[in-house]
């Protein structure tokens, strides 16, 4: 039987797409997105160097995820940030 | 096309197929996005983009990616006309990628838009083929200014596949296209005014 508070979420991490099920809703984003980029064997990095999206709006590792109502399904877009741009630096 | 292809061909090409794999097992959520792959031809593949945030959804831009040498080198990625092929300039690409930096804390005394800068990640002069200035590509790694940056620090972690690319492309660009803008003269000519 689906718990209520325990939804799936698809990330898509630099274009390959990972599954997290099971994941309470009242923890915050950081504890998912440390799980997927374990599991995608992104480990190298603070997560910090990562940005988070669903629909193109940034979100913040540290809310819940119910904080951002997120549907069960919900597919969010985790990118690495562009590092240094410009000016040839 | 000339091939400098010197990394054994079989590894490139089971590198770019994988990549495509990526690519196209993705498709659909690539295509809500407004990007489209339109050319698969190793070593290359090209992409075109759509702003979809406005009706009707203009055509962006093009991106030719070559996956040469791949990935004991990075991608090479050219903006591209998406009728012709033809690689573009600066100023032919009507396309800016900003990059927003924000401090990590904002000092109350400076206007905040003074603490907030801006960069278009697409660097060259008007009349120069551009190059997309972040850490991943391959002009980056090639440009004099970046020799102390090589490639080989970033391979293997994230920079440089082809959902890097695409993702930093799109997330620089296609959110912020939210509208048009137009321009037109106003004529004055035998006290007959014309809009052109």
């Amino acid at each position: 039987m689906k718990q209520e508070n325990l939804i799936t979420l698809v990330f898509i991490v630099n274009g390959v797409e990972y599954t997290i099920e099971k994941v309470n809703i009242n923890q915050p984003l950081s504890v998912s997105v440390s799980k997927v980029l374990k599991d995608s064997g992104n480990t190298g990095r603070d997560i910090d160097d990562w940005q988070l999206k669903w629909n193109d709006n940034n979100l913040d590792f540290n809310k819940k995820v119910e904080d951002y109502n997120l549907p069960d399904g919900a597919q969010l877009f985790l990118s690495l940030k562009a590092g240094i741009g410009g000016n040839g630096k | 096309m000339e091939s400098n292809q010197y990394m054994q061909p079989e590894v490139t090409i089971k590198k770019f197929d994988e990549e495509v794999g990526h690519f196209q097992r993705l498709s659909k959520t690539w295509r809500e996005k407004g990007v489209f792959l339109v050319k698969k031809e190793f070593p290359i593949l090209e992409f075109i983009f759509h702003g979809i945030k406005i009706t009707p959804s203009p055509l962006a831009f093009a991106v030719r990616i070559d996956l040469t040498n791949y990935d004991i080198e990075p991608p090479s990625v050219k903006f591209i006309c998406p009728f012709t092929g033809k690689i573009l300039t600066r100023k032919e690409v009507q396309t800016q990628f900003i990059q927003i930096r924000k401090p990590d804390q904002f000092n109350p005394i400076i206007p905040i838009q003074n603490q907030i800068q801006q960069q278009d990640l697409l660097q060259g002069g008007p009349d120069e083929v551009p190059f997309f200035c972040i850490p991943g590509i391959r002009e980056y790694h090639d440009h004099p200014a970046h020799t102390g940056d090589s490639w080989l620090l970033y391979r293997k972690r994230g920079e440089g596949t082809i959902g890097f690319i695409l993702d930093q492309l799109y997330n620089y660009s296609i959110p912020t296209i939210t509208s048009y803008k137009l321009g037109f003269f106003v004529i004055g000519l035998n006290n007959e005014i014309k809009f052109t």
